[in-house]
């Protein structure tokens, strides 16, 4: 007790050493919890994020995989090649059986297609020779049709002239021919017997013309194969926005809304929505944002993109709208428009509103709109192309990260399209192959043995091209295609056939390492050929993420308690030095070296306790005041890691505790060498040296 | 000293028989001549396509061609799965025609033909003395043959896949046997051999038609790759008027 009460007062009495110690431990103990805290609770986040969206707990995927699997894509940001797994069903069934901690299996498999839409005059001269060709003679349709194509070309010149040319080089030679084609075009007797030469007149536009207009319409669309209401029940994130998600059986799509709104949205539209989110959301001002500025003058600059889209009857409406609108007396479309987007702080709120009401209606909003069919072009891994028209039924999104972009590239398609998609050879395929081989009778020459002289020069025969011209001039393949249609699968089509990786939802994920275990065990034993990695593993570089920002953190920890080793050290020898005298004369009445150690180690215990705790009771009230209310996320890309728009932080006694005993050790550490120093004072010297 | 008078008499020697420029556009021109047709085309083609390690692809299709209006067609006939695929050519356009989804989409003169390693000028007229200046190499023997060697490079504003090529010309019958293409940053992308020529008798022409019966590409910047063109059969009879429309290739799988 005595030996707790000199402690005490020699905390009192080195007011100077125990600040500054005391200082230490409590900023130490403050940002380590606070840290701690803050870590694990993205690192929590990002677990909900990932594991409840996308990953599942597990994932499954080929052993035969010649690249290291990752969700989110390679570097390069395609899907790797993790080559495939024969049959869903089989796996599915085996693993349901033998592992009893799996909820769920969701068949997945990832791949990105092109959907080229063409430029503003290919889409109206395709409708235009769909009208003819399809005999749908509606002839106010066809008129109007015309009319905006005529009001498109009127535009071209200018267009190309400035912009294209301006771009790509363009010869003396070529723009004499780009002016006459559109003379030609221009011309009154091009239009007077159009319908009659309809299709003629179409082919003169669409190879003359329409290259002339900048064309990067092209859209990317990164999707993910699987069975979309199986995805939609295991993944608790997954939430339909717009449409419905694909009805059971069907082909389709599912575009996350974020890549709908952001990607297959006008330009136009899509800027004066984010600048409309920057003012409401962000409260930024237009006036003090560079960055919104930017998005006016790209709209003003590409105000053609609305123009083109309005037929000449509605530009005419608009151009009245607009003039009252503005207040302007101005009757050229194209330079109300670029006025009308030259917004401000003060005028923005009710131009956007006139957009939608006025403007949008009659434009390509979406290049592709929810319920509508659209082309897609994908090549598969072995270099080939394949097409669809698939159906877009609606938009999704992840509930708690629709904004950010990390969720932005899985737009769901139905696993019987992706498997066409993927371009797997099938056992007919193989057999034409076969076939086509055979008919090529092809040497197996090397290059050395190519050019060896030979009368193998000879007229050629042509029995079977006259044939197959025969064919193609006939027939051509309309029975190839006739028994193509909308055909509603089967749960047993969906499941018997191939994947590419899948995710496992477990019932229990605290039983992870246990689980994965017995499914390797399984795997081996059934000869599944399958591999399984965790959620962090799948999610690639991000899941390695969370590793980073821990090592980072304790490297922080170890840093901050290090350094306050050496502070609290130097604190101590200071001490120990004003009490030379003192440690002596207690060594010269008696006060062995055990004393004088348990002394000081109840000494820096106590404060180390002390200040600890103070420390982290600063720590408890700032987690419960602002990390109870959340701290925002800052930018979209923050709202994944933060598994909505703001990050909530839970006190936990147990990280407190580890912390305090971490500040006990660090001070006992820092008391050590002075305790021992102090041990060593002889008595003698002490009052010699004193005296 | 009599070693320099050698060296000197030895440069004036190869010098004698080096190319003019002249004689030089006039190889290249008869290359081109060889192949011209003048008049409608019609091929049996077929492509197989390898990839390392892969199975290989093979396609059969029918290409036609109108010389004389610089039209050009595909029209995939094998396998099933892609029967009524197409590319048409018009001007400077090059449409691919999808018929599962009855899309038509503008092309690049870099499009790989079916997704292979070939290109639309594997399949169409030559025309190097168009769209190519030549510069003369030199000699060089291949197997058994004696060639011409050029480097060529493409004309500003002409649209090539290839902005540089090396050729290796028969001298005997001015046919190509080798070429390679390179990228604007002269690296190396594709090596083609042409082990076999076929000649035929153009009516149109009113003389035989030199054709390559098989084109060997070997893929430089994936190394094990390799793509043969095989052209079977060629007809040079007259086609109907109205083929070269993306109204006829639709109606072939509608």
């Amino acid at each position: 007790m005595i030996i707790i009460k000199m402690a005490l007062r020699n905390l009192f009495s080195h007011k100077m050493k125990t600040l500054i110690v005391g200082t230490v431990l409590i900023l130490g103990s403050f940002f380590a919890v606070v840290g701690v805290t803050f870590v694990f609770a993205i690192s929590e986040g990002m677990k909900n994020s990932l594991t409840h969206s996308i990953t599942g707990d597990l994932q499954i995927y080929s052993k035969l995989a010649k690249d290291k699997f990752s969700i989110f894509g390679d570097e390069n940001g395609s899907y790797p090649d993790i080559d495939y797994v024969e049959n869903f069903a089989t796996i599915k069934n085996i693993l349901e059986k033998e592992v009893s901690n799996i909820e769920a299996i969701v068949p997945m498999g990832g791949n990105f297609a092109m959907v080229n839409p063409g430029n503003i005059l290919d889409k109206k001269l395709e409708e235009l020779r769909q009208c003819f060709k399809e005999k749908i003679f509606d002839a106010a349709k066809i008129l109007e049709l015309k009319e905006h194509v005529h009001a498109i070309i009127l535009d071209i010149e200018a267009q190309f002239f400035n912009n294209t040319a301006s771009i790509v080089s363009v010869s003396a030679e070529d723009s004499a021919k780009v002016r006459a084609d559109l003379d030609t075009a221009r011309a009154e007797s091009f239009w007077k017997d159009f319908d009659a030469k309809f299709e003629r007149k179409i082919e003169f536009l669409s190879n003359k013309i329409a290259p002339l207009i900048f064309d990067d319409n092209v859209l990317y669309v990164s999707y993910m194969g699987t069975i979309p209401e199986t995805f939609a029940r295991s993944f608790s994130q997954f939430e339909i926005v717009k449409g419905t998600n694909i009805p059971p059986g069907h082909r389709g799509m599912v575009l996350t809304d974020r890549f709908y709104e952001e990607e297959v949205k006008h330009r136009v539209a899509r800027r004066l929505d984010k600048i409309k989110r920057s003012l409401l959301e962000d409260h930024e001002t237009i006036k003090g944002s560079k960055t919104l500025q930017d998005k006016i003058t790209s709209n003003i600059s590409q105000s053609a993109e609305v123009y083109n889209q309005l037929t000449p009857k509605r530009a005419e409406e608009i151009v009245v709208k607009l003039q009252a609108f503005l207040s302007s007396k101005e009757s050229d479309i194209k330079k109300l428009l670029e006025d009308f987007l030259k917004v401000d702080d003060a005028n923005f709120i009710s131009r956007y509103d006139f957009f939608y009401s006025e403007i949008a209606p009659y434009i390509v909003l979406y290049k592709v709109k929810v319920g509508e069919v659209f082309p897609i072009t994908t090549f598969s891994k072995y270099g080939t192309s394949h097409s669809l028209n698939i159906k877009v039924y609606g938009t999704y999104r992840f509930k708690s990260f629709e904004r950010s972009p990390i969720a932005t590239g899985f737009n769901l398609i139905d696993l019987m399209s992706f498997r066409d998609l993927f371009g797997l050879l099938t056992p007919e395929r193989k057999k034409e192959n076969s076939e086509m081989e055979a008919e090529m009778a092809l040497e197996d020459v090397s290059i050395s043995d190519m050019f060896k002289k030979s009368d193998s020069k000879k007229e050629s025969e042509g029995a079977s091209l006259s044939k197959l011209k025969s064919t193609v001039f006939t027939s051509g393949f309309k029975e190839d295609f006739a028994s193509q249609g909308d055909k509603v699968f089967s749960n047993a089509d969906l499941e018997n056939g191939i994947f590419l990786n899948a995710a496992i939802l477990l019932k229990n994920p605290a039983k992870m390492a246990a689980t994965m275990r017995a499914i390797d065990s399984v795997s081996e034993k059934e000869k599944l050929n399958i591999q399984v990695i965790d959620w962090k593993n799948a999610a690639g570089i991000i899941g390695q993420l969370i590793l980073f920002i821990r090592v980072l953190l304790f490297s922080f920890i170890g840093i901050v308690f290090g350094v306050s080793i050496f502070i609290i050290m130097n604190a101590f020898i200071m001490a120990m030095l004003e009490r030379y005298k003192e440690i002596g004369t207690m060594r010269a009445i008696g006060a062995q070296k055990q004393f004088v150690l348990s002394m000081l180690f109840f000494e820096v215990l106590i404060q180390s306790v002390f200040f600890a705790c103070l420390g982290i009771l600063l720590s408890w009230l700032v987690i419960v005041i602002v990390g109870g209310r959340g701290i925002p996320a800052w930018n979209d890309i923050a709202t994944f890691f933060f598994s909505g728009s703001r990050l909530y932080l839970f006190f936990d006694w147990w990280y407190a505790a580890g912390v305090l005993l971490l500040a006990v050790i660090v001070s006992a550490i820092a008391g050590l060498y002075p305790a021992y120093q102090a041990t060593k004072i002889p008595p003698v010297s002490a009052l010699g040296k004193t005296h | 000293m009599n070693h320099f008078f050698v060296v000197i008499l030895f440069l004036m020697a190869a010098n004698l028989y080096a190319l003019t420029e002249a004689e030089t556009s006039a190889i290249i021109k008869t290359v081109d001549d060889l192949q011209r047709n003048s008049g409608d085309y019609t091929s049996l083609c077929y492509i197989k396509d390898t990839e390392k390690g892969k199975e290989p692809r093979l396609n059969q299709a029918l290409v036609y061609r109108r010389d004389t209006d610089n039209k050009f067609m595909i029209l995939f006939t094998k396998p099933k799965e892609d029967a009524g695929k197409g590319y048409l050519k018009i001007d400077k356009n090059l449409w691919n025609y999808e018929p599962s989804t009855g899309k038509w989409d503008r092309k690049t003169e870099r499009e790989r033909i079916g997704g292979t390693n070939s290109r639309r000028g594997d399949f169409d007229e030559s025309k190097l003395s168009e769209e190519f200046t030549a510069v003369y190499d030199g000699d060089e023997k291949l197997g058994d043959y004696d060639a011409y060697k050029f480097t060529l490079a493409g004309k500003n504003g002409v649209d090539v896949p290839y902005p540089v090529l090396k050729l290796w010309v028969d001298k005997a019958s001015k046919n190509i046997l080798k070429r390679e293409e390179y990228s604007l940053s002269k690296k190396l992308m594709r090596t083609s051999f042409y082990p076999k020529w076929m000649k035929k008798f153009s009516p149109s022409k009113k003389s035989d038609v030199w054709i390559p019966e098989e084109i060997r590409i070997f893929d430089e910047l994936e190394k094990g790759n390799t793509t043969i063109i095989l052209i079977k059969e060629v007809d040079l009879n007259t086609l109907p008027e109205n083929m070269f429309t993306k109204a006829w290739v639709e109606s072939k799988s509608k």
